[in-house]
């Protein structure tokens, strides 16, 4: 099974290559995406090695590496397990009010490394 | 029928002075051409002390981009050594936090990586939530919130 990663990357291997082919063909990639871009050129790399139909069997880990620096899911799911388990601490009594939360990280020593592609 | 004593309202001796109605033109002081000279004079003044007015402000921007030139690369090195500290204390605080519960390794998703192929070396920059992952709400949302000009 083709995954929609790779089916929206089909666009740039398309047969039929238009002028804007190549206008939109960035709409699917994300070199613009610092954090992203190594990653997106593994997977590209797996699958020009595999061919797409082994590929997407053989470069499994690459495509969801892929997949996981776009969507952030398994991150967002990992912070909202940690929250669910302070709560918990909190509620069952192990953690004092006081000790609730960390001290927040200073203001500007967070910069936006990730640009929205 | 008794003498009543008044006196006429008269015109004076000579009677009025003449309405004057015609159109009366103001004085000139400059004719045209003058008025032209006035004009490349006090314009080429003016070019003259905005010039000295723009080398002053151009010596000024320079010694200013100067100081921002000395201080940026200490501004970034300390704006780096927080962020790195702030991760290394979020560790801390996360393998603190799941200590008790079975399967967390500290990083990952119940022992399951974030990503399968990036070396473990690797530094990929955590989103904010996972940042403020271990602070209040009121925390994130004053970051998240966070406008430029305050």
């Amino acid at each position: 099974m083709v995954s929609k990663v790779v089916q929206r990357n089909l666009n740039e291997m398309s047969f039929i290559r238009t002028p804007l082919t190549d206008f939109f063909g960035c709409l699917g990639a994300s070199q613009g995406n610092l954090r992203c871009r190594d990653l997106e050129l593994n997977m590209m790399n797996c699958l020009e090695a595999y061919g797409l139909r082994n590929g997407s069997q053989n470069c499994i880990n690459e495509i969801d590496d892929y997949k996981e620096c776009r969507t952030l899911n398994k991150q967002r799911k990992r912070v909202e397990a940690m929250q669910k388990e302070r709560l918990r601490q909190y509620k069952s009594g192990e953690r004092s009010k006081s000790n609730l939360y960390a001290e927040p990280p200073k203001l500007d020593s967070f910069y936006d490394y990730i640009p929205e592609p | 029928m008794a003498e009543v004593n008044y006196k006429q309202d008269m015109p004076p001796k000579g009677g009025y002075a003449p309405i004057v109605f015609q159109n009366i033109p103001v004085k000139k002081y400059f004719n045209g051409y003058t008025m032209f000279a006035g004009f490349a004079a006090i314009t080429s003044f003016s070019f003259y002390m905005y010039y000295q007015n723009f080398k002053r402000r151009r010596l000024l921007k320079i010694e200013r981009q100067d100081a921002i030139n000395a201080l940026e690369p200490i501004l970034l090195a300390e704006r780096d050594r927080s962020y790195l500290k702030q991760l290394r204390r979020n560790v801390e605080e996360e393998a603190e936090l799941m200590k008790n519960v079975p399967g967390w390794e500290v990083g990952t998703y119940y022992g399951e990586p974030i990503y399968k192929t990036v070396p473990k070396e690797k530094l990929l920059d955590p989103i904010l939530e996972e940042y403020y992952a271990h602070t209040s709400e009121k925390a994130y949302d004053d970051k998240a919130n966070e406008f430029l000009w305050r």
